[in-house]
């Protein structure tokens, strides 16, 4: 079997995706594995170890040299990308799978030979490739600013069925020494120079048996030297990172490539997130990572736009102290606070969902039961879940409002043109969500999206908002199950307690009920 | 035609002059052309053209920098060529030399194929256009395919509609002005792919 990965974002990006393409060796230890990335990360592959066979260029600045460049024949870099395609479709691939999900990859998906394409392409004129649900998930909340509940490695592994492990901390031996990656590839993700100055020496002062040192890049040294001085700096390429970050016992960082390599050697890390950092979507994915953000509306902001605000307020709003704290947390072995027990149980409602290869399929309740139980205890969820049900109740009434206001398909198809006015109560229902900003978790996204999307025909808005109600439709009800059957989870938890024993979920015959909780009726 | 002269400089080398202007520097026509070629950085194909002969001392420079590679080199004023052939003799079989007189005589040029199918890289030295610095410009526009006139020669296995390009005057096209036609034009769908995919490189 041959397989060829698409990998064509940045170096980080990359070094991210190292555990799908250590899960994708696993998964198939026989098939020969190519990656296509761009040249200008050739360096990567020192720090991939074993998990792929070849290593194929894609080489974007030459590329981008050739358009951009007068002396040029104009048809140069058309001659280029036509001989790489050439000598990919050579290749006889059995499997092309693009992990990088953008235009480009897939309209390069798209002219490569392959027996089984998996992930976004483009043929035909049309993008196709999103052939699940987690793959649909993942195109909604990663091609704009939404949130996203699941981590990016944990999203193209479900997506493409790649089993991906978190990585475990590693044994190591304590060498007391603390590392800081200082620089990112953008001022406006960098925490600042002094304030890391004075964590280095507020870490010194308060634990002194502990070495601080500053990670660098060859071209960073001019910059860093500014702050720092010579002796504090380790300037070194991908592979001497690596080896010092196996003998740290943590890493403060920023949105770099480093944190990442260091999630997979399983040294603990302090992430500062500033600027357009989005931990969610490009967090460490580490058990062992503690993520510390600018608590100030305008963050994260947009990757592409300069900083808005006079200073730099995200960076401000981290102070030193706030950060020395989670390093004090983590040289300590202090427990890192469990993670937020709502967005636990909103990740539990939407794998449930995306795990679904159809609307029709019962979703795997019990599974998804003993999972979160592995994570959350029975008490802590108790004290939860009257709100969570709450919450159900608020998205259940924007649902049935939204349907109530949503005119009739035959309405909107004997209109000859569209007028915003037309579906002015959805409008405002629509307004009303994003107002009351409880909608966390993105259940309305579809809907929102769904009327601000530009229609030729009056008659497709009732289409793709009616689709985005029937999916908040299936997902609400999944909600709504998972919760009874918490509900009895917690109801049969007592009962055992008194020694009643256990007892049927689906109720008694005789009663011809259930043993769900009647909000109505407090009795059983 | 403008009168072209010589003038032998300290180094015994015949510098040119067009209508009183010289084609090289005179102190050191050697080093002017090396440093030229320093410049140049990686040449992407094999086969280059050079608008522009001059005192040919730019053109010795390539061809002593990067010996594999086939230098043709475009230039309207006769009269440098035979000095040029005489203080360089052993580059006769090395640099071939392509006389063009009006733009559009290029496209009839034998070399011309060689451009089209090699996609050749095409270099400028300025320093030796004198008085024909708007046809030069013409004819390196003309040679990278960034003319409205050359693109129907550079475009011509791909079959796309010209008439579909618009095309502001004096502009030089990119290929961001010949994606729509592209897009337009009844053509292979996986070289309009790859059209698209050069799209993406350039946003």
């Amino acid at each position: 079997m041959k397989i060829l990965v698409l990998s064509l974002l940045r170096l980080g990006d990359i070094i991210q995706q190292a555990p799908l393409l250590k899960g994708l060796r696993e998964k198939h230890p026989e098939a020969e594995i190519h990656l296509l990335l761009n040249r200008q990360f050739a360096s990567v592959e020192k720090v991939l170890e074993g998990a792929v066979d070849r290593y194929i260029y894609f080489d974007r600045e030459a590329l981008q040299k050739g358009l951009g460049e007068s002396s040029y024949n104009i048809l140069w870099s058309y001659t280029q990308v036509e001989k790489l395609v050439g000598e990919l479709n050579q290749e006889s691939y059995d499997v092309a799978i693009n992990l990088t999900h953008n235009k480009l990859s897939a309209y390069l998906m798209g002219v490569i030979q392959a027996s089984q394409k998996r992930g976004l392409y483009q043929e035909e004129g049309r993008f196709k490739g999103l052939s699940n649900r987690w793959l649909r998930y993942f195109n909604d909340r990663f091609s704009g600013s939404q949130k996203s509940l699941f981590h990016y490695v944990e999203l193209l592994g479900k997506a493409f069925d790649i089993p991906v492990q978190t990585p475990l901390a590693a044994s190591r031996k304590k060498n007391k020494l603390v590392l800081l990656q200082c620089l990112t590839s953008d001022s406006k993700k960098n925490w600042g120079l002094e304030r890391y100055f004075d964590l280095k020496r507020t870490i010194e002062v308060s634990l002194v048996d502990y070495e601080v040192c500053v990670l660098g890049a060859s071209f960073e040294r001019e910059t860093l030297l500014k702050v720092f001085s010579e002796k504090d700096l380790l300037i070194c390429d991908l592979p001497e990172a690596r080896k010092h970050l196996q003998n740290a016992d943590l890493l403060v960082t920023g949105d770099t490539s480093i944190k990442h390599m260091a999630a997979q050697v399983g040294t603990p890390i302090v992430e500062i997130a500033v600027g357009s950092s989005d931990p969610l979507k490009t967090g460490a994915y580490s058990s062992q990572a503690v993520i510390i953000q600018g608590e100030v509306a305008c963050a994260p902001c947009s990757h592409s736009q300069a900083c808005s605000q006079n200073s730099h307020l995200c960076a401000e709003d981290v102070t030193v102290e706030k950060v020395f704290a989670a390093v004090w947390d983590q040289l300590s072995g202090e427990k890192i606070l469990e993670r937020n027990l709502f967005q636990t149980l909103e990740r539990a409602v939407w794998s449930l969902y995306l795990d679904k290869a159809r609307s029709d399929v019962e979703p795997f309740y019990r599974e998804a039961i003993a999972e979160l139980l592995s994570k959350v205890s029975l008490t802590a969820l108790n004290a939860v879940l009257p709100s969570w049900e709450q919450q159900s109740l608020g998205y259940r009434s924007w649902l049935e409002n939204a349907k109530k206001v949503l005119p009739a398909r035959e309405v909107l198809a004997a209109k000859r043109s569209f007028q915003s006015s037309d579906v002015s109560e959805l409008i405002l229902c629509a307004q009303d969500i994003l107002k009351s900003k409880k909608d966390e978790a993105g259940y309305f996204q579809t809907f929102v999206e769904a009327l601000l999307s530009r229609f030729s025909q009056p008659v497709q808005i009732y289409d793709r908002v009616h689709a985005a109600l029937m999916e908040i439709e299936e997902l609400l009800t999944i909600r709504e199950a998972f919760i009874r059957h918490l509900q009895s989870l917690s109801t049969e938890g007592a009962y055992y307690a008194k020694g009643i024993g256990q007892l049927s979920i689906g109720g008694f015959e005789e009663a011809g009920k259930g043993l769900q909780r009647d909000l109505e009726n407090a009795e059983l | 035609m403008s009168m072209i002269t010589f003038s032998e400089n300290h180094e015994s080398s015949l510098i040119p002059f067009e209508e009183g202007e010289a084609l090289a520097s005179l102190r050191d026509p050697r080093a002017e052309g090396l440093k030229w070629v320093y410049s140049l950085g990686t040449i992407p194909t094999p086969h280059v053209v050079v608008v522009g002969l001059g005192s040919g001392f730019h053109v010795a420079a390539l061809a002593d920098i990067d010996p594999e590679l086939q230098i043709t080199v475009v230039e309207s004023r006769e009269a440098l060529i035979p000095v040029f052939r005489s203080q360089f003799p052993e580059l006769e079989d090395r640099v071939n030399i392509a006389v063009v007189q009006e733009d559009h005589d290029l496209f009839k040029a034998d070399f011309f194929q060689d451009v089209l199918s090699q996609r050749s890289y095409v270099l400028s030295f300025r320093e030796c256009w004198g008085q024909q610095t708007s046809f030069f410009s013409q004819v390196f526009a003309h040679l990278t395919g960034r003319t409205l006139e050359s693109v129907k020669y550079h475009f011509e296995e791909f079959g796309i509609n010209i008439k579909a390009l618009y095309l502001e005057p004096n502009k030089l096209l990119s290929i961001k002005d010949i994606i729509p036609v592209v897009e337009a034009s009844a053509m292979v769908e996986e070289k309009k792919q790859i059209f698209r995919i050069l799209g993406e490189l350039v946003k």
